[in-house]
């Protein structure tokens, strides 16, 4: 019989990075990368544990933005393009390999690698990674929960709450398109809780969210059993906080798992390390060198890049499966104390942010494998759930309001709102006025007025995005992100003044539709 | 007027002055937009295609430049919540809300005045004052207490000690930095201060956030697109180090023969282009390499064979 409760929150997150406009956009690998190194090896876990009978239950929150860059099809057929150029470059890669038996080895590993990414993306799940991860929640292993909108940072919105509603109710609808239910949860982009959110989030249907450890702890009144019980707002919602023994054990650079001297070198890629006339046709179209995602080198130690060991994927392979024996060892403990000290099931909640798995922890999806077989097949005191199953099972739960808090850095707003971004308040602000001035000037709006206006819903949206904020803290110079509030502030301006004016420049409103075509159903009045 | 209270903030806690919004120019060509006349359809098989060629386009072309705006003529001031101990603001007081205050207190009285943001904890209605010198727009305030409700006037300090307000801010309520001291009789531990330590409240605001941010600039580094500004260097990657030199060789093996003939080099079968040229890239380790080449005729009844040997000694 179970002890306790374990529930994995893996956070898939990618902002909207689509640029049609330009035949190869670097931000758009962002994407890509994330799709061979991430979303089909988690899938490939998926499959595998299906395959094998082995029970699971993951939660997943897929962004909205994500979620429309999966069923985008410029971005599908380009991804498929971007695979087939690694596809040659591996097969270049095995030949000039040859002579050196632990590289070519590894080419044959990363040819094989592309070589099934490309048959799970093409023909097992027709490009379309929605309804890929869509079946394993109508199969009843995965829940996949919603966020905000675009990701943006909701207690910095507080100052307009139609703003804050609008993120909501848009990601909600989305979400019942795509996946053809209503959300039952929800990521709040960051963490970030504001009192009074959930309110919103009952409006949408939606039962439960996700908080930083604080968030619970210095909620009121006091939580009596801590994060290892969920708590309801007034709303009658359901928040969930963060365990941060066994987040720790993954996240932390320095003694987490991904450290490990074993596992991947992210920085040697043959991008990088190649002669240049040779890497010139899979870099960037203007010549620049980037990460190709092949890479040869484990971590090996504290020691230069030029220094590093060839990587042995078996040995890394056999650290990950200590790793996951370690993590349940921790968790069987941490449970069977929890159960004494409580005196009833305590459920841990530990998220993370998915594209960590695979992308920036190589062996991170294998990790994950290992970890759900041995809960599956060598103990009995720790049981995988979801928090929805957690609360069908326990519905009795204490009430309690959160402490407004996000996961960032310190754990409040800073990340976002600090002297390298604070001035974009200023414009987002104004900008989420205006659209509900337009909505409520607007009631009944048809026709091209309508299409303008619902534009003008996607432009500020886009400007919203929380990566854009934490872009400009932690870089010197981010144009991009830069590039991106801009834009879109621009294109709202201007269809807000032509609006205004009642002279709404038609081709560059149909420019706007082809660019930023994010949330085609998307209604205006969400914000009157 | 509410009771006041004085608490001009510290020297130490004296966040900053921003005395303008930020604001990067980038310089760039004015962006080409390529607008298609149909959309792509979706099941468009373009794996063949090395680059996507795109549908049938149209050259569209952004013709007015923009800039953010300097303000929006609005008379407002905005408050938000950093954390427990610190609020931003920023604001905005029109022309017209200036003439407005002129006309009550005479235009040389507004003009000896000092640009004051009055801070009140509304609970109490105490305040501080802090002075804005130098036309700035948004100040970090760190007030005294979390969980408390705080909004913030813009206004004048006039030389004899009056102030006029020319905006209120939103509410804003600062959240708790430790437990709550409210306890539901119903829900009650022995141990609080346990349960805080087990949950993991000591590491609050640890955690994620350093690999995200590793991950993240690892992002912005490698990935910047060369047509907004200049690209970081590659090198940048790797850190500041000391001076280095890496070196390493490949060999490059050529050559031509009938297109139609088999040719096998250290009898692996090779691909011809359609010429009859080859071309081979290996990365050339330490030691000796034999290299047998070997064409034979599509009617195999001729072969030829070259035997090239290679060394490699790194001292």
């Amino acid at each position: 019989m179970e002890k306790g409760y374990l529930a994995l929150v893996l956070h898939a997150h990618l902002p909207f990075v689509r640029h049609p406009e330009h035949e190869d956009f670097l931000e758009e690998d962002w994407f890509y990368e994330a799709i061979t190194e991430t979303y089909l090896p988690l899938l490939k876990v998926f499959e595998g544990l299906l395959n094998d009978g082995v029970d699971f239950r993951l939660t997943m929150s897929i962004t909205p933005t994500l979620a429309s860059m999966f069923v985008d099809p410029l971005l599908q057929d380009r991804y498929v393009q971007h695979l087939d150029k690694l596809i040659e470059l591996t097969e270049k890669e095995l030949e000039r390999t040859r002579w050196q038996a632990e590289f070519h080895e590894l080419a044959r590993m990363y040819h094989r690698l592309f070589q099934e990414a490309r048959e799970l993306f093409v023909n097992r799940y027709g490009r379309n990674l929605v309804t890929a991860f869509k079946k394993f929640q109508d199969l009843g292993k995965l829940e996949i929960i919603t966020c905000g909108a675009t990701h943006g940072f909701l207690p910095l919105m507080e100052v307009n709450p139609k703003a804050v509603r609008a993120q909501i109710m848009i990601a909600a609808a989305q979400y019942e398109k795509l996946f053809g239910r209503k959300a039952r949860g929800i990521w709040l982009p960051e963490c970030g809780y504001q009192p009074g959110h959930d309110e919103f989030l009952k409006e949408a249907g939606i039962r439960f969210f996700l908080v930083d450890t604080h968030g619970i702890l210095h909620g009121t009144p006091r939580p009596k059993y801590g994060v290892f019980a969920p708590v309801y707002c007034k709303s009658g919602v359901a928040a969930f906080g963060r365990d941060m023994e066994s987040s720790k054990a993954v996240w932390s650079a320095a003694e987490g798992y991904p450290g490990d001297y074993q596992y991947r070198e992210f920085y040697r890629d043959i991008g990088f390390d190649l002669d240049y006339d040779y890497i010139r046709p899979y870099i960037h179209v203007d010549g620049t060198r980037i990460n190709t995602g092949i890479k040869y080198f484990r971590i090996t130690g504290n020691v230069e890049l030029a220094f590093k060991q060839p990587y042995h994927e078996r040995a890394a392979l056999e650290r990950a499966a200590d790793h996951a024996g370690n993590f349940l060892f921790n968790r069987e403990k941490q449970v069977e104390h929890l159960y004494d000290w409580l005196g009833k099931k305590p459920i841990i909640v530990s998220p993370y942010d998915a594209e960590l798995y695979g992308h920036w922890w190589y062996e991170g999806p294998a990790w994950l494998n290992f970890l759900l077989r041995k809960i599956h097949f060598d103990q009995t005191t720790v049981q995988l759930i979801t928090p929805s199953e957690y609360l069908d099972r326990y519905p009795r739960n204490q009430i309690v309001t959160p402490s407004q808090s996000s996961w960032g850095y310190k754990g409040y707003a800073e990340v976002w709102l600090n002297g390298s971004n604070d001035w974009l308040y200023r414009y987002l602000h104004k900008a989420a006025d205006r659209m509900v001035e337009l909505a409520q000037s607007y009631p009944h709006a048809t026709g091209d007025l309508r299409r303008a206006l619902n534009q003008s819903v996607r432009e500020l949206l886009l400007a919203q995005s929380s990566d854009w904020a934490f872009i400009f803290k932690t870089g010197t110079c981010p144009p991009y992100a830069y590039k991106r509030t801009k834009d879109h502030i621009e294109r709202f301006s201007k269809l807000y003044d032509g609006i205004r004016a009642n002279a709404i420049d038609l081709p560059y409103l149909g420019q706007l539709e082809w660019l930023d075509n994010i949330f085609p159903e998307v209604d205006y009045m969400v914000y009157a | 007027m509410p009771p006041r209270k004085k608490a001009v903030p510290t020297a130490k806690d004296k966040p900053a002055r921003k005395t303008t919004t930020r604001r990067r120019v980038i310089r760039k060509k004015k962006p080409v937009i390529e607008l298609p006349l149909k959309p792509a359809p979706a099941d468009q098989q373009v794996e063949e295609s090395k680059y996507y060629a795109g549908p049938v386009i149209q050259k569209f072309t952004e013709n007015k430049p923009w800039e953010f705006p300097g303000g929006y003529d609005d008379n407002k001031i905005v408050l938000l919540v950093r954390d427990p101990y610190w609020l931003y603001a920023y604001w905005e007081v029109n022309g017209r809300r200036r003439g407005e205050i002129a006309r009550e207190i005479g235009q040389e009285q507004l003009d000896r005045s000092r640009e004051v943001l009055r801070v009140y904890e509304t609970a109490g209605w105490h305040s501080f004052d802090v002075i804005i010198d130098g036309g700035a727009r948004s100040w970090y305030l760190k007030v005294p207490e979390p969980n408390r409700t705080y909004c913030v006037d813009i206004g004048f300090l006039t030389p004899d000690g009056r102030f006029i307000a020319a905006a209120r801010s939103n509410y804003v309520t600062t959240p708790l930095d430790r437990m709550s001291d409210v306890i539901d009789e119903q829900w009650l531990t022995p141990d609080w201060e346990r349960m805080y330590a087990l949950s993991g409240g000591f590491g609050i605001g640890r955690g994620s956030e350093e690999i995200r941010e590793l991950m993240r600039r690892r992002l912005e580094q490698e990935s910047s697109s060369g047509w907004v500004s200049s690209l970081s260097s590659p090198a940048r990657v790797m850190g500041e180090r000391p001076f280095w030199l890496m070196a390493n060789c490949e060999l490059i093996v050529y050559g031509a023969t009938e297109p139609s003939a088999t040719v096998t080099v250290q009898g692996h079968k090779i691909d011809l282009r359609p010429d009859g040229t080859f071309s081979l890239r290996f990365s050339l380790p330490d030691g000796k390499q034999v290299i047998p080449i070997e064409a034979i005729r599509d009617d195999g009844a001729e072969r030829r064979k070259i035997i090239p040997q290679v060394e490699r000694k790194t001292d």
